[in-house]
């Protein structure tokens, strides 16, 4: 495996290389998403998988860098058994299947994974590009194995995480009818997300479809942001001015998702007048997020009035864009 | 898996949930997180360290009557770490993978069945599964079920568990387990219908008690 810049922030999942298994019976029919990037992996079979750099147009297997001495052999559903895992509403395009690859000293693996299809192989690589620099910037997200590119449409492959919890999955709507420590929970969720999406946009990180379907949650309560196909990314640290951008976009998205303004991933936290919304929004998601963007520039030594400023002009913005009064 | 090292030996001196809680927390044992804490509903501790997950929980004769029969006709559940000797008012101790999460934590959206993942469709008929070969094999149901007495584990052939303690009882009945379920979902998850779920619960039991 080829060796890479330590990542301090980032803990390597143990799961990523599970205990060998050969597949001894694929299934025949699989599913037809399934079936299309199987066959899409034939049609590039034979030609050198290469590492992914840059923005490709043309066909291949192109493999992310830490993933850069792995082969993937072979897509497919095994026979009998079927890899499910758990999702929330919306299933982000994806579905999961099985994967066998080649590591570099030869020997042959199994891996769940999640494949998401992509009808513009741009959008794939863009998608993957984001990821991967996510990662280099020392968040733990997704972590494709590869994209390959066929006839024009793009698949992403990930190794599926069973650790994980979409939040979108977790039941909001007891916030409402819930016990208190329920409620709690709830409100701590917000504070988590809050605090995570401070510290992406303070590395340049504007995730841009940040409803809390695009969140998940480890056993151990860490809080992990993930989906990075609309995902914008700026210089770390970024200006004031695009802090100040990324704060509005994606907070924008979050409130719409947490007043239920989404049908795809129905979550009605906050289900009042737009005004309260936004007061409740405030206390329970803004303010925490705020803060924790000055606690961040003051340790890089940026903090000053321009820093506050924009901060301060950004939720101004972010009322106006959502029209509250 | 499990505590299947010298903790084990200083926790069944212990017979108290909350000195179990302050000893797992001094040994460096972190407890689970909300969707995935098995033991919400009644106090039991669900913690874990590195790739060992436990859920210690207050045991009775019941319980473990129940696993007995369970691990006798060959039922998937959780394994037993440790059992009291003295059933009554005592701790057991549950191995548990780390990825199995607590029903009661998830919502059930779903109007159908769904393809390529886990959609509440498909949990809904896993639970069927198990209770049929239960009830198949041993003539029992758990009583007064609900959702937080079941997990799921994901990835694995068999996907939903009965989480300790356990509490099978003679069936007479085994229709009332599919009211007390939607009774349950109606609670837990108001906003979605889930008359097809249930539908498809019943149904499936059916199928599956046939071919248990």
């Amino acid at each position: 495996m080829p060796e890479h810049p330590p990542r301090p922030f980032i803990q390597f999942a143990d799961h990523e290389l599970s205990a060998v298994e050969k597949v001894h019976r694929w299934d025949k029919m699989p599913e037809p998403k399934v079936n299309q990037a199987a066959k899409a992996l034939q049609n590039q079979n034979g030609k050198p998988m290469r590492e992914l750099t840059g923005y490709p147009t043309e066909e291949g297997v192109f493999m992310l860098p830490e993933w850069a001495q792995h082969q993937i052999i072979k897509i497919g559903q095994r026979r009998g058994v079927r890899d499910l895992i758990p999702r929330g509403n919306s299933a982000h395009e994806v579905c999961f299947c099985t994967a066998e690859l080649r590591k570099p000293d030869g020997q042959l693996i199994t891996k769940t994974i999640a494949l998401k299809t992509f009808n513009d192989s741009t959008a794939a690589i863009k998608e993957v590009q984001i990821n991967h620099e996510v990662l280099n910037r020392g968040f733990n997200s997704t972590r494709p194995v590869c994209v390959l590119i066929d006839q024009g449409r793009g698949y992403i492959i990930t190794p599926a995480r069973k650790d994980i919890m979409p939040l979108d999955t977790e039941p909001w709507h007891q916030f409402s009818f819930g016990s208190g420590t329920v409620r709690d929970h709830f409100l701590g969720r917000l504070k988590q997300i809050s605090f995570l999406l401070a510290d992406l946009h303070s590395r340049g990180i504007n995730h841009s479809d940040a409803q809390i379907k695009n969140f998940w949650v480890t056993s151990k309560g860490h809080l992990e942001a993930f989906d990075w196909e609309a995902g914008r990314l700026y210089p770390n640290p970024p200006n004031n001015q695009d802090l100040a951008h990324m704060a509005v976009d994606d907070l924008r998205v979050l409130f719409k998702s947490v007043t239920g303004q989404y049908k795809e991933s129905y979550i009605p936290l906050f289900n009042d007048s737009s005004t309260v919304n936004w007061q409740l929004f405030k206390e329970y998601f803004y303010d925490h997020y705020s803060y924790r963007l000055m606690e961040q520039w003051q340790k890089i030594g940026l903090l000053n009035e321009d820093f506050i400023e924009s901060i301060l002009r950004a939720e101004e913005e972010l009322k106006y864009e959502l029209d509250i009064s | 898996m499990g505590l299947e090292t010298s903790t084990t030996k200083e926790l069944i001196n212990i017979n108290d949930l909350a000195q179990m809680r302050m000893y797992l927390e001094k040994a460096g044992w972190e407890e689970v997180n909300f969707g995935f804490h098995l033991g919400r509903h009644n106090g039991a501790l669900d913690f874990q360290r590195l790739k060992e997950r436990n859920l210690c929980f207050q045991s009775n004769a019941t319980d473990q009557h129940s696993y007995q029969s369970l691990v006798s006709k060959q039922i998937v559940r959780f394994p037993t770490i440790y059992t009291p000797d003295d059933p009554k008012n005592s701790i057991g101790i549950s191995g548990i993978p780390p990825a199995a999460r607590a029903l009661d934590s998830l919502s059930y959206p779903d109007q159908q069945p769904r393809t390529g993942y886990l959609g509440s469709y498909e949990i809904l008929v896993s639970i069927a599964k198990l209770l049929a070969a239960i009830y198949k094999k041993t003539g029992t149901i758990p009583q007064d079920l609900k959702l937080n007495n079941l997990s799921l584990v994901a990835g694995t052939p068999d996907i939903i568990r009965l989480v300790p303690p356990l509490n099978l009882q003679p069936a007479t009945d085994w229709a009332s387990v599919a009211d007390q379920l939607y009774i349950d979902l109606m609670t837990q998850d108001p906003h979605h219908n889930h008359q097809g779920q249930i539908e498809a619960f019943k149904n499936h039991f059916h199928i599956f008690l046939k071919n248990a």
